[in-house]
């Protein structure tokens, strides 16, 4: 722990000479590279590092500056630490990030900075001597006491009114806004883009609602908004905004929910918190405030279930096998997560919502990202995977064994369509949800939705202006339907294969997934638009991929059910052709041979847990485009 | 050496060495001299930090940690008992040295202080 102060120190002066610079930004120089028709740039909007007590109690000790470094391509030295305090492992992207964010968990940061610092009262308190000696437990104990807690409360130790921990909350929140402004490229080059964020991280009862809160400029409330400042969502989205505005004209905010297949049905709940239904003023709150979901990250994948409400069957990617947090350290409480877990019953239910009450509160975008707790953002390579450390688990190897919990992954990344890479737009890319999110692979997607796109686009020079031009981009909403259209809308989708993929896998299909509402029920479809079975595979003893796929993939597809009268909405999964799992990776690596038991140490025993499988398809997923009928719009 | 301070010395050797399997949200191997440990470290925080879970690890590590103390109290009788009173002394050391050594072996697992990873006595205290 001394280490870890001695990290939050050395951070702290070595941003003090921003701090004069972070109150008075100059503007910013124009990029040079600016394309009106946008790019795609890929980012991490999901990052902790030592400043997150789940991160700190496992070993973390990078800061900020630290995870930026390691985004913009520098080398990561992670846990565990020899007796010199020196990282005996190192991580390095073979491509940098475009963007990132720091999110650490807000709600301890006063805490945290206290039981670190023997110079503040508080510091010999009983909580504070259980983390520097026991982190592990001290990791359920204060989870229990504020972030799983339907009624969170701060440590005696924070005094009266926890002024001591707000007081001392000011020190990480800085260090996180100070790192945010030292590694944001300004210069013409707009080779890096940062944003000032945190975790809002409440999971009352130990269902997960966590938001990550991002902030569109330098401006920035004086501390972060949490769970046990506001534990109501309603009233924190409402705070949240009111802040901000008081924090500068050029504050704006958005919130990205994440991990709703550990809410065990809660993030997208139709109950208000009121009780009774959603009102519409929650939903409008919801509706602003979030125009982002993060489908899928290190903690599984959100998407959808195999349950029977679809036979989807693709919806068995990377699943989680219980439902909220409690149930992994109980497991007797565990059982599979329910169908209002996921980010496509939201978007079904959102049309039903909007029928209801005017507004939609679930009209999310997609996005993924890591989640990493080890500072590493982007850190998504299946093959050098080295653990995110996500829920409190640790990632070095104590035994021998994998990485991380065989129940998780990598995580993915956030892919933003933008005009060029600068904070102003990035989070214009956020707010109109032209963005989509991949398990990891760099796939580029693009989609358009209109009423009568060309059916000659693909290979056309100018998609993209056309698409633009006769259409609406990924996250938006279909024009109103012309009077004399009597077909239904039509998508052009382009997806090109990771260029430089690790490993370079090529694209299997695409698939159009509609969600409408008839007669007052919510219906599904998953349609494949382009390419199909490649008949590919593994190679399971080298992990190379066989067969053959596709570099890229474009239709022009119309959708042949529509009916003008249901409201819908429209996303697109690419699927690469198979390629091994992480875990499959480190079980060879390791000489895992589960076709001899006896073989198998005990540290290795999930290598061989048929639940989880050797290999998978990776993916994208694009935000929807929606449609409403005119009558109810 | 008299009957009584053998089965003292007994069984805080018991308590310092023994692993003995708990469960506190995660389960694992420690001697009861860790336990104790851990309920004095957490028992308090009913009173100064009350909250649900915080409770029932103060609750589960004090009760496991009086459970263990009375059943090794027990177990130092019968043993002690058993010693001819002739060489208790002797096999008193015998029997201290020997799980002594059993302690300095990886017999233990202590994710609470330690990891996952199995680990010896002095790999308990971080």
């Amino acid at each position: 722990m001394r280490v870890l102060t001695g990290a939050l120190v050395t951070a702290l002066l070595a941003v003090a000479g921003l701090a004069a610079t972070a109150a008075a930004a100059p503007e910013r120089a124009a990029c040079a590279l600016r394309d009106p028709l946008r790019r795609p740039y890929f980012g991490d909007l999901h990052v902790h590092t030592a400043l997150s007590l789940d991160a700190s109690t496992q070993g973390t000790r990078t800061m900020p500056a630290d995870a930026y470094r390691f985004a913009r391509g520098e080398r990561l030295g992670v846990q565990p630490y020899d007796a010199d305090g020196k990282p005996t492992r190192h991580l390095q992207l073979s491509r940098p990030l475009d963007f990132a964010a720091v999110t650490d968990h807000a709600e301890l940061f006063g805490e945290l900075t206290i039981c670190q610092s023997p110079d503040l009262p508080g510091y010999n308190a009983l909580p504070c001597i259980i983390y520097r000696h026991f982190p592990r437990l001290a990791f359920f104990i204060a989870n229990s006491q504020v972030t799983n807690s339907p009624a969170p409360t701060r440590f005696s130790y924070c005094g009266p009114d926890g002024a001591a921990c707000r007081a001392a909350a000011r020190t990480p929140w800085r260090v996180v806004r100070e790192a945010a402004e030292a590694f944001y490229d300004r210069s013409s080059a707009c080779r890096f883009t940062t944003f000032i964020g945190y975790e809002w991280t409440g999971a009352p009862g130990s269902d997960n609602l966590h938001r990550n809160v991002l902030f569109a400029s330098e401006q920035v409330p004086e501390l972060p908004l949490s769970y046990v400042d506001e534990p109501r969502i309603d009233r924190f989205l409402a705070r949240l905004q009111r802040e901000c505005r008081a924090a500068g004209e050029r504050c704006d905010v958005l919130t990205i929910p994440h991990n709703s297949n550990l809410s065990d049905g809660q993030m997208f709940t139709t109950v208000d918190p009121n009780g009774g239904p959603l009102r519409a003023e929650t939903a409008r709150l919801r509706h602003a405030g979030e125009p982002l979901v993060e489908v899928m990250q290190h903690k599984g994948d959100s998407e959808c279930r195999l349950g029977p409400e679809t036979t989807d069957e693709r919806c068995g990617f990377e699943k989680l096998p219980y439902q909220n947090f409690q149930a992994i350290y109980v497991p007797m409480t565990a059982e599979p997560a329910p169908e209002a877990s996921f980010v496509r019953w939201a978007l079904k239910t959102g049309l039903a919502e909007r029928q209801r009450l005017g507004v939609n509160p679930f009209q999310y975008g997609l996005i993924a990202s890591t989640d990493t707790h080890i500072s590493a953002p982007g850190a998504v390579r299946p093959d050098t995977f080295v653990g995110q450390g996500g829920a409190g688990e640790p990632p070095d190897q104590p035994s021998g064994g994998l990485p991380d919990a065989i129940e998780f992954n990598p995580g993915g990344l956030a892919v933003l369509w933008a005009e060029e890479n600068s904070r102003p737009s990035l989070f214009a890319a956020m707010r109109r949800r032209e963005a989509y999110g991949t398990s990891g692979p760099r796939l580029v997607v693009r989609v358009f939705g209109g009423w009568d796109l060309p059916g000659d686009l693909c290979g056309q020079p100018d998609f993209a202006a056309r698409g633009y031009a006769g259409g609406v981009p990924m996250g938006g909403e279909l024009p109103p339907r012309p009077p004399a259209q009597a077909t239904g809308p039509t998508f052009a989708i382009w997806a090109l294969r990771d260029p430089a993929g690790d490993p370079p896998v090529p694209l299997a299909r695409v698939q159009v997934i509609k969600g409408w509402i008839a007669d007052g029920a919510a219906h599904e479809r998953v349609f494949d638009v382009a390419g199909g079975e490649t008949g590919a595979g593994v190679d399971a003893a080298s992990c190379a991929p066989t067969g053959r796929g596709f570099d890229d993939l474009c239709t022009v597809w119309r959708d042949p059910e529509f009916d003008p009268a249901q409201p819908a909405f429209y996303y697109v999964r690419v699927l690469q052709n198979p390629s091994c799992r992480w875990s499959a990776y480190a079980c060879n690596a390791r000489g895992v041979d589960c076709a001899d038991p006896a073989s198998v140490p005990p540290a290795l025993i999930a290598c061989c847990d048929t639940r989880y499988p050797r290999t998978v398809q990776e993916r994208a997923w694009t935000s929807p485009i929606w449609y409403t009928p005119e009558a109810a719009g | 050496m008299a009957l009584r301070p053998t089965r003292w010395l007994l069984w805080l050797v018991f308590c310092l060495t023994l692993p003995l399997p708990y469960f506190v949200i995660e389960s694992g191997r420690i001697p009861a001299v860790q336990l104790l440990l851990f309920s004095a470290l957490t028992a308090p925080l009913i009173f100064t930090d009350p909250g649900l879970t915080t409770n029932v690890i103060g609750v589960l590590f004090t009760v496991q940690t009086l459970l263990y103390g009375a059943l090794l109290y027990v177990a130092a009788r019968v043993v002690a008992a058993r010693l001819p009173p002739a060489r208790r002394g002797a096999m008193l050391c015998g029997i201290a040295v020997a799980l002594a050594l059993l302690a300095l072996t990886d017999v233990y697992v202590a994710p609470l202080s330690r990891g996952s990873g199995p680990t010896n006595w002095l790999g308990l205290w971080p």
